[in-house]
């Protein structure tokens, strides 16, 4: 597709979408070209260049599967991955959010914590949570609260080693996602190899040093992330750093810093962290 | 009222020619609490002790007494007897498990029924001088019969001469106002004395309750007590007496009988619409709506199954009844049919009773559908779905919580109970960064944690075994309880809370449990949740 081309569309799916009123009144249309695309319900774009490029349209598809996961002591900062993204599409999607967990699930990795989530820019009083005592109730009631169509979207917060996650039940989610127009994400948690699953996406989320907050280098400002795109039926996988700006509830790009650490010197850390034997998140599947 | 008197083994089918004993330790000996027929003949007597008796029958068939699964096995009668009055009260007091007293364990197995307004519908169309209550005390006494059980049944209008009729003459029913003939030739231990009191009249020589219940009442009030009195004053009806039934009393009850048992679901679904329909028009007459639903189905065989519903909107349309109980049911349903296998019978009665219900303004329903109002009716049926499946407690709303306590700053609440948030969550400064964790951990976690002095922030910790180095810190913020709160019982120290970076990004929110040598020599660290 050409330049010109790609413009011309963009143009005409603008035009499209404002006279759809697809457009909130109080918004105008972003700058970049990028984010044109934006506008339309079931997609979703970082704003960030490189992540969206990463996607055939630029954007990633929302009316579909997608999902995110980290290692159990990184679940605070995967679940802020996802719940940036939640929060910059409460502003387009009406409806609650669906928030459907294990027990097992939110005693490992704690539970959502309202004035948390609404420092972070999402409004609690649109969550909705549901505990299950097992895996397979839990599914049944994503598939339920899909069937709702109108939720923001609907999160199921499963942990690695959930067993009911098969490729027939994440094809079912998925079709529902889709015939029910609703966003479905899975969140999880935990060291286990991740099961086979039809979702489009996959992120894996690692932790990556906070910004700082008005230059002040001993502060810890806004979360960053390192989000490897595992996994993407439609476009490229790759590697980004991005941090979630609370103020204008958006994703910015990161600057990697070094931050000077306190209390111990340089060698000091290192024999520490030394004694500190961990698998690596990228080894290949069963060799646990 | 009726009162059922039961056989302790109706599961294990014995033949009743082997006399057989029922034994527990009383007065520090181990006494005969039960005898069968068998052993009777022999003139083994209640209150014997078990040595005496093994001494005349060396070969007696002896079963320790279990309280406990007796009282397990009258619940379940009790869930049985529901077919006939919603209330059933339990006659069994905590004495029955204190060993001392013998006789009062033995009349204390019993079950009352308040037959007010029940009876009725079991007269009969065949044989209308038959009274309706010499029939239903007959179906209860056939059926649980049929069951394996001994019964002995009493109806009177009062609790205490029912109680009296039950045990010390068979299955007779005493019209209002005889009662006070009916009790004179019993012994007074029909008044449901306590065994001191019953031991004392029995010294001065008073026996039978003729001999008392025309004295003058304040001598012997002043002898044998005020509880005397009272219970001869409830078993002639001159003082009131309420039983208090086993399950909460609905409000509302319809019910249908089948002379043959059903079981298929369909029918089930079909009979429950009907009850459901019915439920719903006197609802609406009275201007309310359900909010909690009970639905019983009464197996011929004794079995019951008992489901429940509560929902988030009050519920005004049976189609929606029926929905919430189909879910609830299948479970129970499959399992019955499982056991239909092996030969269970089907249901025969069916009854639908609400629990609650609530002002209902009917709505105007318009052409013009209001979208957000299509959306909460929508997501309200959601909840209560999920609510019937999961529990209605694991569907949750948050609410801010007025409280620094950084646990009660967010409040689980049932999102069945609507929304109940008055308060604004509080809103960060723009400039500030985020100072509370998105994930809390309900159980903080205990941490090993090293600070370079004690009243300063950690330098290290190990949480679950992994080993954090910390590379930037903010904090602290102290929180401490508040000083109304009762100290005594569990003693809530100041916290210092610490946003913690470790050298790999991670985001902790941890806390020292107490200040350093003000509170506690040693205080502990805690993570209490992750950040973003």
């Amino acid at each position: 597709m050409t330049q010109l081309r790609s413009d011309l569309l963009r143009r005409l799916k603008t035009q499209i979408a404002s006279l759809e009123n697809q457009l909130a009144p109080d918004k105008t249309l972003p700058d970049t070209q990028l984010m044109t695309d934006c506008i339309r319900q079931d997609q979703f774009c970082f704003g960030i260049e490189s992540i969206d490029r990463a996607f055939t349209h630029n954007v990633m598809p929302l009316f579909c599967l997608n999902e995110v996961s980290t290692s159990t002591r990184e679940a605070g900062v995967g679940s802020g991955f996802l719940l940036g993204v939640l929060s910059q599409l409460s502003a387009q999607r009406q409806g609650p959010l669906i928030w459907i967990a294990t027990h097992k699930a939110l005693i490992e990795t704690g539970s959502l914590y309202g004035p948390g989530l609404h420092s972070f820019g999402l409004p609690p009083d649109r969550l909705l949570i549901v505990q299950t005592a097992k895996e397979k109730d839990a599914l049944w009631a994503a598939e339920e609260a899909l069937g709702l169509g109108d939720a923001l979207s609907v999160v199921l917060n499963l942990q690695t080693s959930a067993k009911g996650l098969s490729l027939a039940a994440t094809r079912r989610l998925h079709l529902r996602a889709e015939t029910n127009r609703t966003p479905c994400f899975i969140l999880l948690a935990g060291s286990d190899p991740p099961t086979p699953s039809i979702a489009l996406t996959r992120w894996q989320i690692e932790a990556a040093s906070a910004g700082t907050l008005n230059g002040f280098q001993d502060g810890i400002g806004h979360p960053a992330f390192t989000a490897n795109l595992t996994r993407n039926r439609q476009g490229q996988t790759g590697s980004f750093t991005l941090q979630w700006n609370t103020y204008h509830a958006k994703f910015e790009t990161a600057n990697k810093q070094t931050i000077p650490r306190i209390g111990t010197s340089q060698e000091d850390n290192e024999t520490v962290s030394g004694a500190v034997v961990s698998l690596s998140r990228h080894r290949p599947i069963g060799t646990a | 009222m009726a009162r059922l008197e039961k056989g302790k083994h109706w599961r294990i089918k014995v033949d009743d020619d082997q006399p057989r004993i029922l034994i527990a330790s009383i007065k520090s000996a181990q006494r005969i609490v039960a005898v069968n027929h068998a052993a009777e003949a022999l003139s083994l007597r209640v209150g014997q002790t078990l040595a005496d008796a093994r001494a005349q029958y060396p070969n007696l068939d002896v079963v320790e007494d279990d309280p406990r699964a007796n009282a397990a096995l009258l619940e379940t009668i009790a869930d049985w007897a529901n077919r006939y009055t919603p209330l059933v009260a339990l006659d069994l007091e905590a004495s029955t498990f204190d060993k001392s007293s013998l006789s009062s364990r033995l009349f204390k197995h019993g079950l009352i029924f308040d037959i007010t307004g029940c009876a009725h519908l079991f007269s009969s169309l065949s044989n209308p001088a038959q009274d309706a209550e010499t029939i239903m005390v007959a179906d209860i006494k056939e059926k649980l019969t049929t069951q394996g059980f001994m019964v002995q049944i009493g109806l009177a209008s009062t609790v205490g001469t029912a109680w009296a009729v039950s045990r010390f003459t068979h299955g007779k029913i005493i019209k209002a106002g005889q009662e006070k003939p009916a009790l004179n030739t019993m012994p007074i231990a029909a008044l449901r004395l306590d065994p001191t009191i019953e031991e004392a009249m029995h010294r001065v020589g008073l026996k039978r309750i003729e001999q008392i219940i025309d004295l003058p009442r304040a001598p012997l009030a002043n002898r044998f007590g005020l509880h005397l009195i009272r219970n001869i004053n409830r078993a002639l009806g001159d003082e009131e007496e309420s039983i208090s039934p086993r399950l909460p009393v609905p409000a509302l009850m319809v019910e249908r009988r089948f002379h043959e048992p059903i079981s298929h679901t369909t029918d089930i679904e079909a009979i429950m619409r009907k009850l459901a329909e019915t439920l719903v028009v006197t609802l609406e007459t009275r201007g309310e709506a359900a909010r909690v639903v009970v639905a019983h189905l009464f197996q011929s065989d004794g079995g019951v199954t008992r489901a429940q519903i509560s929902t988030a909107k009050s519920l005004t349309n049976a189609d929606a009844i029926v929905t919430l109980f189909r879910d609830r049911l299948d479970e129970s349903l499959e399992r019955f049919s499982a056991r239909r296998q092996t030969g269970a019978d089907g249901f025969d009665v069916i009854r639908l009773s609400i629990l609650s219900s609530e002002p209902h303004k009917a709505e105007q329903t318009s052409f013009h559908q209001d979208e957000t109002n299509t959306l909460n009716a929508d997501l309200a049926h959601l909840i209560d779905k999920l609510g019937v499946r999961l529990g209605v407690e694991n569907i949750i709303r948050l609410s801010s919580g007025d409280s620094h306590q950084p646990e009660e700053a967010s409040i689980h609440h049932r999102a069945v109970d609507g929304a109940s948030n008055t308060q604004a969550w509080h809103s960060p400064h723009k400039d500030q960064p985020i100072t509370r964790p998105i994930r809390l951990f309900d159980q903080p976690e205990e941490v090993e944690a090293i600070a370079a002095i004690p009243e300063g922030p950690p330098l290290r910790f190990r949480w679950r075994h992994m080993l954090y180095t910390v590379s930037r810190v903010e904090g602290p913020e102290r929180i401490s309880a508040p000083w109304w709160r009762d100290k005594g019982i569990k003693p809530h120290f100041t916290r210092d809370y610490y946003r913690i970076e470790d050298t790999d990004g991670h985001r902790f929110w941890l806390y020292r449990d107490g200040l350093y040598e003000e509170e506690r020599a040693d205080p502990k660290w805690y993570l209490h949740g992750l950040f973003a």
